[in-house]
């Protein structure tokens, strides 16, 4: 974006901050490009520059144009060259219509556009002939620039052979220094800035589509890019708010989908899918299988591999624990336990004899006797006891693990598979034979018993174990199936899902119509600010040009509603300052228009970013009244303080108000001679000028070329031409020094046109004492006042004094006169 | 040679004085021809009998235009005569004459002074 548009642009986002967060930043890289908007909602780190680089197009110096040399181009024949002073100041190339001073501006023009504004859009027949009909060789135009700041100079050139269409030739550039073509201003920029107003149509460029004067005036201040800023930011958003939609669409289509199943899979999706915002990661864990929805799944996976024993192993468990016990049962006749204290309590009898010795019974006191017999016989019984203890120990281990492979065996169901079979719907026998079966394992757990019931129940408990299974397998097939149904769905609708939420899509298009709405309502104040700098110079303008004009431009504006579509140059003025303003262009004369025009053009050629430092304005004054052409001169006057300001122009009140108004001026005269020839010379003022001339004439070689006798008749009249020249001056300063207005100034000086009412008006400030004119002048300025009656009768031939007297007498009185006033 | 012719003569070379410039040649031949046109003019008005010198011009081709034939196309050398002052006046930074209708009033004036002449020569 034009740096100073960018930089307006910050401005108004410090002064007044969109509402919304992170909106800023949007308005700030829309400014820039498309590419940097989308790197600003792409990265939240991201801060867009607020200013951009100086961007004069290249950063090629501003030029001064130094000289320009034509040949064979429209009414200029022979090669014909002008130089200019490449620094600020007003330079009038004064010709009449005709004289090829047109020829000139006309020919820089094509020079630096490769086309000319006359002929530009006019029929073929227009285009013919724009080589001159005196010049045979090729057309060559070529001019040289003096670059800002660097010691070398540019030369562009363009050339056409014979034959060549107007719009044919290229520019070339030359002596360019080490910057080559860059530092030259591109020809985009040229024509951008356009440093030619050739005024002959101004007028009449006001009077196209509104459209048109708006893209000509504001085209330089790149208020495009505001549209342009705004399109990218909708651009951006109907991508973004398409995705959304997309997004959207796809979730319903998904919750179409996952609809009608009651996998908790799909229930946990759809769950996420109808959250606010959605549970993408519930979603995500369910595809991996992480998810709480997956237990009932293990459980029904468990149930559909559950492990039944087939009835044989039962029944063989089962018997062989009976069979053991029945042994068990036998064995119990001689109790284990009590065998082992018999067995104990021999041990620590027989301990007590080894000690005592043989005699009578130690515990029974009884007759029994202790003796080596008894102790035989109480060893043998103690050794049955023990033996008696082992086998008894034996049977209950043995019982003991039967009973828990029979145990292990029938506790292929347990709750969790009554629970399943609950849920699963099972036959109600089943569940009951289950139920029924846990029931009976919660209480006294004896081998025997479990063998008995076991017994019983394992038909029963065999069958609900399969129609578990079977029940839980069909299940999970069916669930297994609608899921694979939905699945794929969801995995695609996934990724999308959590790279918009990721970029945050939706909060994305809600900044971005933030931004789009700031922009919008910003623009029309934009607009007026990056305009103010042309439109106060505009209203400046048209105020120092318009004196005595009763219209007033009151207002300049730029107004575009709808984007591009409906734009146009408000221009507001009022009559007599009276109260209410008018469109301008239906109020103003002709003359008032192409000041308005000047006023509009003129302040676009001047901006800071235009690389021309020259302005030239070719026929600047059209249809103006006197008055105007006072203004123009001040205008160009204030221009020419800071850029080099070339006028041409036929009409000679220009030079005669820049004159009068003491304007510093260099002043070029375009003569045309027979055949094509241009020529241009450097004049003065016109009193210099003829004094200058009357000088000329005495130099040694004119004498000798001219003679004297020649020279008697010729020198008075050029001396009474700048003596004349200067009393118009002096007598319109006398008149507005005496408080007459411009306007009755112009009456007066148009009636006294004679040399004697203009001398008149001078000394007396009327027009009518001329009898008293030639007596005063010598009255009041001695010796050269004399040079008045000199001059008014040597133009007749009759002056016989000497001509360098009569010359320095005039230079004198000229002088004087110029005190005077 | 008259007077006249001299001037006339002085006036045409000045058009190929190129020592003078363009625009100062142009100036130098008007105020010549001017002059000439208005010798001219009292040496009719002389052999008419009329010591008009000290007139005004304007009042000297009056007196011409009512003493001369009608033969003798007074007003034509007015209206060159007007013509060439314009030139030799100053008009508020008015352009100098272009060369060709320069050219044209000196071959009229040249026509003028001879006919004025040849008047002169018959009313003699």
């Amino acid at each position: 974006m034009n740096p100073s548009l960018l930089e307006l642009v910050a401005k108004k986002l410090t002064a007044t901050p969109p509402d919304v967060q992170g909106v800023r930043r949007l308005v700030l890289a829309s400014c820039h490009s498309a590419g940097v908007l989308q790197r600003a909602l792409e990265e939240s780190e991201f801060e867009p520059p607020t200013a951009a680089s100086r961007q004069k197009g290249s950063d090629a110096p501003d030029v001064w144009l130094s000289s320009l040399v034509i040949k064979g181009f429209r009414g200029i024949g022979a090669p014909m060259k002008v130089d200019f002073e490449p620094t600020p100041g007003l330079t009038l190339v004064l010709g009449r219509n005709g004289s090829g001073k047109s020829s000139v501006a006309e020919g820089l023009e094509t020079l630096l556009h490769g086309d000319c504004s006359r002929l530009k859009d006019k029929p073929a027949e227009w285009k013919k002939g724009w080589a001159n009909v005196h010049w045979d060789g090729a057309v060559e135009i070529e001019a040289e620039f003096r670059l800002e700041g660097q010691s070398e100079c540019a030369v562009a050139t363009r050339r056409w052979e014979s034959g060549d269409e107007i719009d044919s030739a290229d520019l070339e550039l030359r002596s360019l220094g080490s910057r080559g073509e860059s530092a030259f201003p591109s020809r985009d920029l040229l024509d951008k800035y356009r440093p030619i107003l050739s005024c002959g149509q101004l007028g009449r460029r006001l009077e196209r589509r509104p459209a048109d004067l708006y893209d000509e005036l504001a085209g330089v201040l790149g208020l495009h890019e505001l549209v342009d800023a705004q399109n990218a930011l909708r651009t951006e958003r109907v991508e973004r708010k398409r995705r959304c939609e997309q997004l959207e669409d796809g979730r319903g289509a998904l919750l179409e989908t996952l609809s009608g199943s009651e996998d908790a899979r799909v229930v946990t999706c759809r769950e996420a899918l109808l959250q606010q915002p959605w549970d993408l990661d519930a979603i995500g864990a369910v595809l991996e299988g992480r998810s709480d929805s997956t237990d009932e799944l293990n459980r029904l996976r468990l149930g559909a591999e559950l492990e039944i024993p087939s009835t044989q192993a039962l029944d063989q468990a089962r018997i062989e624990l009976q069979t053991a016990l029945v042994r068990q049962k036998a064995a119990d006749a001689s109790d284990a336990g009590e065998q082992r204290k018999l067995a104990k309590a021999l041990r620590e009898a027989l301990a007590l004899y080894e000690h005592m010795g043989e005699g009578p019974c130690s515990i029974c006191e009884s007759d029994g006797v202790w003796d080596e017999a008894w102790r035989s016989r109480a060893e043998a019984r103690m050794r049955d006891a023990d033996a008696a203890a082992a086998e008894a120990h034996k049977l209950a281990e043995e019982v003991r693990t039967l009973a828990t492979t029979v145990g292990e065996l029938s506790s292929f169901l347990g709750s969790e598979e009554l629970a399943l079979a609950q849920h699963l719907d099972v036959d109600p026998e089943h569940i009951q034979a289950i139920a029924a079966w846990l029931a009976t394992q919660k209480q006294d757990g004896s081998p025997s018993r479990l063998a008995a019931e076991l017994k019983d129940a394992a038909p029963s408990l065999l069958r609900a174990g399969a129609a578990v299974r079977a029940a839980a397998v069909k299940e999970l097939n069916q669930r297994e199936e609608g899921w694979r149904r939905v699945v794929d769905a969801v995995r695609q609708w996934l990724p999308r899902a959590r790279a918009a939420v990721t970029a945050d899509e939706a909060g994305a298009v809600e900044r971005l119509v933030e931004a789009e709405d700031w922009l919008k309502t910003a623009s029309s104040e934009l607009r007026a600010d990056r305009f103010a700098p042309i439109a106060q110079e505009a209203l400046k303008l048209f105020q120092e040009m318009r004196e005595n004009s009763n219209v007033s431009l009151r207002e300049v504006s730029l107004a575009a509603t709808g984007g591009r579509t409906r734009r146009r140059v408000q221009m507001r003025a009022d009559v007599d300052g009276e109260g209410g303003t008018y469109p301008a262009l239906s109020i103003m004369s002709q003359g008032e228009l192409n000041v308005l025009a000047l006023s509009l053009f003129l302040p676009r050629m001047m901006l800071a970013e235009a690389p021309c430092r020259f302005v030239v304005l070719d026929d600047p004054i059209q249809s103006m009244d006197p008055h105007k052409v006072d203004g123009l001169a001040r205008v160009l006057g204030r221009i020419a303080e800071r850029r080099q300001v070339i006028v041409f122009t036929h009409d000679p009140r220009l030079q005669e108000a820049i004159d009068r108004l003491g304007i510093a001026a260099t002043y070029l005269q375009v003569t045309r001679l027979p055949s094509s020839a241009v020529e241009v010379r450097r004049t003065s003022s016109p009193v210099e000028k003829y004094l200058e001339e009357a000088n000329r004439m005495l130099e040694p070689e004119v004498v000798r070329d001219v003679g004297d006798e020649k020279l008697r008749r010729i020198v008075p009249g050029i001396c009474r031409l700048a003596l004349e020249a200067a009393l118009q001056r002096s007598a319109r300063r006398r008149l507005h020094a005496d408080g007459k207005p411009s306007e009755e100034a112009d009456r007066i000086l148009a009636k006294a046109k004679a040399a004697i009412a203009l001398a008149s008006l001078t000394l007396f400030a009327r027009a009518d004492r001329g009898s008293e004119v030639a007596a005063e002048f010598v009255e009041r300025y001695g010796d050269c006042g004399r040079a008045y009656e000199d001059v008014n009768g040597g133009a007749h031939g009759n002056y016989d004094g000497a001509l360098k007297q009569l010359v320095r007498n005039t230079r004198n009185l000229t002088r004087r006169l110029e005190e005077k006033s | 040679m008259t007077a006249a012719s001299r001037l006339l003569r002085h006036a045409r070379e000045c058009l190929d004085l190129e020592v003078l410039g363009g625009e100062l040649r142009l100036r130098a031949c008007a105020l010549l021809a001017r002059q000439g046109l208005e010798s001219a003019v009292a040496a009719s008005l002389r052999e008419l009998g009329v010591e008009g010198c000290k007139l005004a011009f304007r009042t000297q081709l009056a007196c011409l235009r009512h003493l001369a034939p009608p033969t003798l196309r007074v007003r034509r050398v007015s209206y060159t005569w007007v013509a060439l002052s314009h030139v030799t006046h100053y008009h508020g930074y008015e352009m100098p004459p272009t060369a060709e209708a320069m050219e044209n009033w000196l071959t009229e004036a040249e026509v003028l002074v001879a006919m004025l002449q040849g008047a002169g020569h018959a009313a003699a």
